[in-house]
């Protein structure tokens, strides 16, 4: 058997095989040993029948054929492993049909991932963004916390924005009462929306007492498209009104809110600080290592094959119909929501698919590159960092698998990021990458258990849905 | 007795194709006839010299008779007559060959 393995641009590789007709019988010969174990021939025990007989049953073509099928699948083991392809589908065959004692020719296309030239990455260069915290942020987010913390003070005056009023309310629209409520708390704000907008502005200047009709005019997006754009006709009653009282801001609420872990609002303000640093940090270092791994993906190249990207299509699909059973949705009613049709989901899902998948050769070949390992010592850490996570994961071959992919991943992305933007300068926060890598990975690893996958990417769930399907989107992401 | 009503059918069973191997091969045949009409059927039929036949009748087997309504019961199946024919050396019946 001869075969000649031609690489085509197109990410495809031809295997042209060659067979001469002895091997061809000789094929057929080792189908018919296989084969007769099966049959059953009246008035012979299984596997006992001669050839003759079960050539009858079964056809002559057809031992032939059983042959050639093992031929070529020894032909694509053989191509695979000594020209180091990695297929990504199935085979074409271009298997003529062939003639007793000639010599047949027959042709195998293999999708293959083509290998991923990269470019001089050692060369990039990137800064790593200094990062610091303004009083104006710390006191931002104190004055939030206070403002979580309000109480609610009755007052003797007409109603003002951020006021809190209790109302009756009776709202119709299109001759319907849409909403009929007594005593109802209100907060005034100048930034309603949804079927209410604009009713705050007839309401300030009211007195405690006083009844007041008015109308409004729904806005033309609100997603009943019955009311969009329709006029509301409003009827109110102000029982009261409420003042929003801050607590002071002293020692003794810093003590209250924080269970007496600080004393005093210097020390709030430090561990405030503090925690604000270290978000922007985390922040920084994530935004520089998807700076860095883009780049990297830029400067490479490489040739999808279509094939590729349609599998990995398929599987972000099923990945998405587990993300969507949490949420006790299936795919379909979850494309009503959104009103596109599989079709047009699987287009929108195509550039981040895309993305991901060079992302992930891309990464493959630089750990390659860089020789970066993972142990079964690592492994077994991550195992165990999952346990204190209070997430047992079942120790198959799978699972390690999954696990030491992801971590590879992100071992590889840490190695860039070194390369280019030099180590980071705070000792502190390097186990606290390598932590957080941990984390990462775990997650990573958990979607592709999930998916069943051992090769993972993120899944696609890049959003960009209608009005009415962003709501259901947050439900979904949440 | 008419040669074309002699041999009913040949026989291949994995016991008849290994006796193939002393050119010896096997059919059913009318119970009525003789080891003469056997040999002049395959003489003429297959157009080859016979050397020698064998017959034997072989036993009906009691087989269960099973139908709607009735309690089934055994009921011998019918006798019949195998003849084991020994070709001349070099000879064969392709038909039966395996």
């Amino acid at each position: 058997m001869k075969v000649s393995v031609e690489k085509l641009p197109t990410s495809e590789a031809v295997l042209e095989v060659d067979v001469t007709w002895q091997e061809m019988e000789k094929a057929s010969d080792k189908a018919y040993r296989k084969l007769v174990q099966q049959v059953d021939i009246q008035g012979f025990r299984k596997g006992k029948a001669p050839r003759s007989l079960l050539e009858r049953r079964l056809g002559k073509e057809y031992m032939y054929n059983e042959g050639l099928e093992e031929l070529i699948s020894e032909a694509y083991r053989r191509a695979l492993k000594e020209h180091d392809l990695t297929p990504v589908t199935q085979p074409k065959l271009d298997i003529p049909p062939f003639e007793i004692g000639q010599p047949y020719h027959f042709s195998v296309t293999i999708p293959i991932i083509a290998p991923v030239v990269l470019g001089d990455y050692r060369s990039l260069h990137f800064d790593r963004e200094e990062v610091e915290v303004t009083s104006e942020e710390v006191e931002q987010d104190i004055e939030s916390q206070r403002n979580n913390l309000n109480t609610w003070q009755s007052v003797e005056r007409p109603a003002n924005y951020n006021d809190r009023v209790t109302m009756d309310l009776k709202f119709t629209a299109e001759g319907q009462t849409i909403s009929d409520l007594k005593d109802n708390p209100f907060e005034l704000t100048n930034e309603r929306y949804g079927v209410y907008a604009g009713m705050d502005e007839h309401i300030v200047g009211m007195q405690v007492g006083e009844s007041k009709s008015f109308s409004t005019t729904i806005p033309n997006d609100y997603s009943n498209e019955k009311l969009a754009g329709k006029h509301g006709e409003y009827q109110v009653t102000l029982h009261k009104v409420e003042e929003k009282q801050l607590p002071p801001l002293d020692d003794a609420w810093v003590e209250k809110i924080t269970n007496g872990k600080y004393q005093t609002l210097e020390d709030l303000r430090n561990s405030v600080s503090d925690r604000i640093l270290e978000d922007k940090k985390r922040r920084a270092r994530e935004e520089l290592q998807e700076k860095v791994v883009d780049a990297v993906v830029e400067q490479s190249q490489m040739v999808l094959h279509p094939l590729l990207i349609e599998e990995e299509i398929e599987n972000a699909l099923h990945r998405m119909s587990h993300l969507l059973q949490r949420q006790h949705l299936s795919l379909e009613q979850y494309l009503m929501i959104k009103k596109q049709t599989l079709e047009q989901y699987k287009e929108s899902a195509r550039p981040e698919v895309e993305r991901s998948l060079k992302q992930q050769l891309v990464l493959s070949e630089v750990g390659r590159q860089e020789h970066i390992e993972v142990t079964a010592e690592e492994v077994n850490n991550l195992f165990q960092l999952y346990a204190q996570l209070d997430q047992q994961l079942p120790r198959t071959d799978e699972q390690r698998r999954a696990l030491e992919i992801s971590y590879r991943r992100e071992k590889t992305i840490s190695r860039l990021v070194e390369l280019t933007a030099g180590p980071d300068p705070d000792a502190e926060s390097e186990a606290l990458t390598q932590e957080e890598a941990e984390e990462t990975a775990v997650a990573n690893a958990q979607a592709a258990a999930i998916a069943g996958e051992t090769e993972q990417t993120p899944p696609a769930v890049v959003e960009q849905g209608s009005e009415s399907g962003r709501t259901q989107n947050e439900s979904i992401e949440s | 007795m008419e040669i074309t009503e002699v041999l009913r059918q040949g026989i291949v069973t994995e016991k008849t194709t290994a006796l193939q191997q002393q050119n010896k091969y096997t059919f059913k045949v009318a119970l009525e006839a003789n080891k003469i009409d056997v040999r002049r059927a395959v003489e003429t039929l297959f157009n080859v010299k016979v050397v020698s036949v064998n017959t034997m009748r072989m036993p009906g087997k009691a087989k269960m008779m099973r139908r709607r309504g009735k309690a089934p019961r055994s009921v011998p199946a019918r006798e019949w007559k195998k003849a084991i024919v020994t070709l001349r050396e070099g000879q064969s019946i392709d038909a039966l060959k395996a």
